[in-house]
């Protein structure tokens, strides 16, 4: 009896020790050292993909897509919010066929150059995209080629010259600073991106040249950027001209703001609309409330809270905002993606800047600091629903004459920019440069230079000896 | 097959199995304690430069994870039920993105994720005004509006000044303190009478346990910030707190969840300046 009692004892402690060395092994794999096992993926499924099933998503746009030539040319296209003309959707194809078709290659240490030396189509995103987001954007979240990408900044589509040519698709960790590679024979998609890269080239023959930065060896910049060039001592354009939201409505002011804002509404009876003593009109129903202001801003607020919290990640916050934006019957120039922030008091905030004719439109730092607006559209999503929108309510047009010249080089531009910073050695970085259309208080705009130094914006002139030189003091 | 002995062996090496783990893990969690010399040295350090120390160091610093959390939109008609009585006459104006709720003494001004609540008056005369009855008045308060919602809230630190003290409680996940989610509220003589707070709704930690440096890392950085500011003389520490707090920029990563990162509070005497400390980088949060 007594030795049987003994051995269920030692089958107690035999038990007890062996959960005291799978607690201890717990504590020291979990407490003490990083991932790498079996609990951590189990812990961390909250971080994983649970929206895309439920809640619809979209593609993450790029703020611009550059079409390369193989030849050191480059076009540029700001692909907005109203589609990118038909590079997009064929690009968007060639992509998601190559990746369910092809293969992966390696990953390497990035030779921009070497990649777009031939045909291709080059998306620039604004800020690093989760490769994981975008890709359940484009509906090829699946495919296990994409797995080891965390976040994107570029994408470079490189479609087969020939039947028996081969297709390659780069993507730029921004996380690693790392392209992974891709290819695939040719195919139907290539074929078709190939022939509209073609055609572009033939369309654009008088429009505004690229070059790449890195390409052409002007290694200035902190990276690769596509800069304009002409062949002519300068480059003839057209000024645009502003105009007002409000201006454009014609007496019966207050009938044609209601229809145009009645997308923002559910109910069309249960809404007001007043104007106040300081010209503000407001159009609000219990929950929604919409206000111009004379001074050019558009406002949106919904007081609703989210009936349905449904989770909200990068692709399905992006669909819900365009949607929104959809909606937005005075909103009538192209806009394009320019930045996403988080910020701790709004949440997710998407922000669009204008565009026309591929030139984007900045607004100067004095018209964003008097009208407390950082781009022309700024649109906060909170659990899938939009919750603030503000934007610089102008539409643009270009002037009939091309009555306005460029005649001072993205050179002489950065130049001038560094020398205004004052003791020259101490420039660390040269970010980038845009040529850009520069709004105001005037009606009209001209195109001046953007540039990006170690962190702050300066405009610089497009034309030689103008005195004025406005130093912006923000950061991008 | 004598299974007693094999018992018998099988006991000894699991013995010899948890004690080497245990080894491990000691020798291990010792590494992310101060030693006795590293304390000696930082004050000798601190004193040197005219800093004082009137607080105990945090001497184990274990590597931490981030931690994600949400904003939470407050629901108008929710709030308002929890600051007002039903019986109260409550206007209701909507400023963009605020909307103030204000009756004959108290107005709330909700925006986004936070509340401000002012009531002059007073929420009610408290005999014989002592720091302990204001301090029950604003744990009353607290409970009353629903501030704790189920989260840890606790007392941080409190304020005087001219008649009036400023309570102000962080809310806790786990053993952590988050400095994001302070909730202030000011009692006088006269009870509550103002209140603010940002609600954030922790998700869940993020990402792998990295390495944090050393409470004695984190206050070399504090002093160099000192003598930036120009400040010699006459300076002590007061409090030095673990937390989380939000890093300067948001990682839009997949674009919802907002970081919070391990940070050091420093609270110095006779200054309403808290210096902040990014734990991972050792470098001054502004």
């Amino acid at each position: 009896m007594k030795s049987i009692k003994f051995s269920r004892i030692k089958n107690f402690v035999i038990v007890g020790l062996i959960f005291a060395a799978v607690y201890q092994t717990g504590t020291l794999w979990l407490g003490n050292y990083t991932g790498h096992n079996f609990f951590y993926s189990i812990l961390n499924t909250n971080n994983g993909l649970r929206s895309s099933k439920k809640t619809s998503a979209t593609l993450i746009d790029a703020q611009k897509i550059v079409v390369g030539y193989g030849n050191k040319y480059f076009n540029l296209i700001y692909p907005g919010l109203m589609g990118g003309k038909d590079i997009l959707p064929k690009t968007n194809g060639f992509i998601t066929s190559l990746l369910e078709n092809g293969k992966y290659v390696t990953t390497e240490e990035t030779v921009l150059e070497q990649y777009i030396g031939q045909k291709c189509v080059i998306y620039d995103f604004a800020f690093d995209v989760s490769a994981t987001q975008y890709f359940i954007g484009m509906g090829t979240v699946n495919n296990d080629n994409i797995k080891g990408i965390n976040s994107i900044s570029q994408i470079i589509a490189v479609p087969a010259a020939g039947k028996n040519d081969v297709s390659y698709l780069y993507i730029v960790d921004a996380y690693t600073g790392k392209t992974n590679i891709f290819e695939a024979n040719s195919s139907v998609e290539s074929e078709k991106l190939y022939s509209q890269i073609e055609e572009l080239e033939g369309l654009n023959v008088d429009s505004m040249k690229y070059i790449s930065t890195r390409q052409s060896g002007f290694n200035i910049f902190k990276e690769n950027t596509f800069v304009p060039q002409w062949t002519q001592s300068k480059y003839q354009y057209a000024a645009i001209n502003k105009i007002s939201t409000l201006s454009r409505f014609g007496d019966d002011i207050d009938t044609e703001l209601e229809n145009a804002t009645s997308g923002f509404f559910d109910n069309y009876y249960t809404k007001s609309l007043t104007k106040d003593s300081n010209g503000v009109y407001m159009i609000s129903d219990d929950n929604t409330v919409v206000k111009y202001y004379p001074q050019g801003t558009m406002e949106y607020f919904n007081y609703q809270s989210s009936a349905n919290k449904t989770e909200q990640t990068l692709s399905t916050a992006y669909y819900a905002c365009k949607e929104f934006l959809k909606k937005d019957g005075t909103l009538k120039t192209k806009m394009f993606l320019s930045d996403v922030k988080l910020n701790k008091s709004d949440g997710l905030v998407f922000c669009f800047d204008y565009c026309i004719n591929d030139i984007p439109i900045f607004l100067s730092e004095k018209t964003k600091e008097n009208l407390s607006i950082e781009h022309a559209a700024e649109v906060v999503v909170e659990s899938n629903t939009v919750k603030k929108y503000k934007r610089y309510a102008y539409d643009f047009e270009a002037l009939p004459s091309h009555d306005r010249w460029v005649d001072v080089d993205f050179l002489g531009a950065m130049n001038q920019a560094i020398a205004s910073e004052g003791d020259q050695g101490s420039v660390t970085e040269i970010g980038d440069i845009v040529l850009a259309y520069y709004v105001d208080e005037s009606s009209e705009s001209g195109l001046k230079w953007f540039t990006y130094v170690d962190g702050e914006i300066h405009t610089v002139d497009t034309v030689k000896n103008v005195s004025n030189q406005d130093v912006a003091e923000d950061g991008k | 097959m004598d299974w007693e002995k094999v018992k018998r062996i099988f006991i000894w090496l699991l013995i010899g199995l948890n004690i080497g783990l245990f080894g491990v893990n000691y020798s291990i969690s010792r590494q992310y304690v101060m030693t006795s010399a590293q304390e000696k040295a930082i004050y000798e350090v601190l004193g040197a430069n005219g800093i004082g120390m009137y607080t105990e160091l945090i001497k184990t610093t274990k590597p931490m994870r981030q931690l994600s959390v949400s904003l939470e939109f407050l629901e108008a008609d929710k709030i308002k039920k929890m600051y007002f009585q039903e019986d109260e006459d409550v206007k209701i104006t909507r400023e963009f993105e605020k909307i103030i709720f204000s009756s004959n003494s108290k107005s709330l001004t909700v925006q986004g994720n936070s509340i401000v609540f002012l009531n002059p008056t007073g929420s009610g005369y408290i005999d014989e005004f002592s720091k302990e009855k204001a301090l029950k008045a604003a744990d009353d308060f607290i409970n009353k509006v629903g501030m704790d919602i189920g989260q840890n809230i606790k007392l941080e630190s409190v304020d005087y000044d001219e008649g009036k003290y400023v309570f102000e409680y962080n809310e806790r996940y786990k053993e952590y303190k988050l400095f994001s989610n302070a909730k202030k509220v000011t009692v006088s003589e006269n009870g509550v009478i103002m209140a603010s707070a940002s609600y954030y709704t922790v998700q869940n930690f993020l990402g792998e346990n990295r390495k944090i440096c050393a409470c004695d890392e984190a206050l070399l950085t504090f002093l160099g910030e000192i003598k930036k500011e120009g400040k010699t003389e006459g300076v002590y520490i007061e409090k030095i707190e673990l937390g989380y707090d939000f890093q300067e920029a948001g990682d839009v990563a997949d674009g919802s969840k907002l970081k919070l990162i391990p940070c050091y509070r420093i609270f110095i005497s006779g200054s309403s300046k808290v210096y902040l400390i990014n734990a991972y980088t050792n470098e001054i949060m502004s």
